[in-house]
């Protein structure tokens, strides 16, 4: 049996359109992944000496040192590749709002992983970006046109 | 300088430098005949952001920094609209605002 064509009442905004299970787990894991890639590249970052920021030689010495940071470099590539095939999938300005909502995952698991504070400023910083982000997937994508080579 | 106004400046600096990288990979695709050296520039400066971003996290928790990253959207509308001619209308504008108070407000409680 077919499905209702139109099954929302008038008034009400148009339900959500089904997100296909394979571009649903891509932004899932894309979540996961910016989570990993950010709470272990600060956990390595932890290892280095205090004075890693004004000696980068022995903060490069010590990252070659440190296996953590090779997680790290996988887990950027598995996280570009799997970005490539969500916007296969999706439009940018679809799939990067929804990504946004690492910036909260990200806080969650630094606080309770890495005994970061979750202070109310914070929160609100998070809410405001979110906001932001969200407010400028809305905006045409394309003002300016494609190069030659590039409009079909 | 303390460690985090340090640790904010490595931030901001690794923003302005993915904003770079950006224009670079955008530049590629408007100028096919020079697409590798615009996808070359902008891989070098994604490996200098990497480099820059590591110092940062030794002086900055990860939610301030990682959050404050978004800083890098502001960047690539301010740049594209210099050196590509993009337009910002009065949404993104208005987006890119709330998105540079967010990230205000994540530095005051770095």
């Amino acid at each position: 049996m077919a499905a209702p064509q139109n099954p929302q009442t008038p008034g009400e905004p148009a339900p959500a359109a089904r997100i296909p299970l394979r571009l649903a787990i891509g932004l899932a894991l894309a979540i996961l992944l910016d989570t990993a890639v950010q709470t272990v590249w600060k956990r390595a970052a932890l290892t280095l000496p205090s004075a890693a920021a004004t000696d980068p030689v022995g903060a490069f010495l010590a990252i070659l040192h440190q296996p953590l940071f090779l997680v790290v470099g996988v887990m950027i590539t598995l996280q570009m590749i799997n970005w490539l095939k969500v916007l296969d999938d999706a439009d940018v300005s679809y799939a990067l709002p929804i990504t946004a909502l690492s910036y909260v995952s990200v806080a969650a698991v630094s606080a309770v992983w890495l005994h970061e504070a979750v202070t109310t400023g914070r929160i609100f910083g998070v809410v405001l970006i979110l906001a932001g982000v969200f407010l400028v997937s809305r905006t045409d994508p394309n003002t300016i046109p494609a190069g030659p080579g590039e409009a079909s | 300088m303390t460690h985090t106004a340090l640790g904010l400046l490595l931030i901001i600096t690794c923003a302005a430098i993915e904003g770079l990288a950006q224009i670079a990979w955008k530049t590629s695709s408007l100028q096919p005949e020079r697409k590798r050296v615009w996808i070359l520039a902008g891989a070098v400066a994604y490996g200098l952001e990497i480099a820059i971003y590591t110092l940062a996290l030794t002086l900055v928790d990860v939610s301030v920094a990682f959050a404050m990253g978004s800083l890098s959207f502001v960047a690539v509308a301010v740049l594209s609209r210099l050196l590509l001619g993009e337009r910002i209308s009065l949404l993104r504008g208005g987006g890119l605002l709330l998105i540079l108070g967010g990230v205000a407000l994540m530095g005051g409680e770095a």
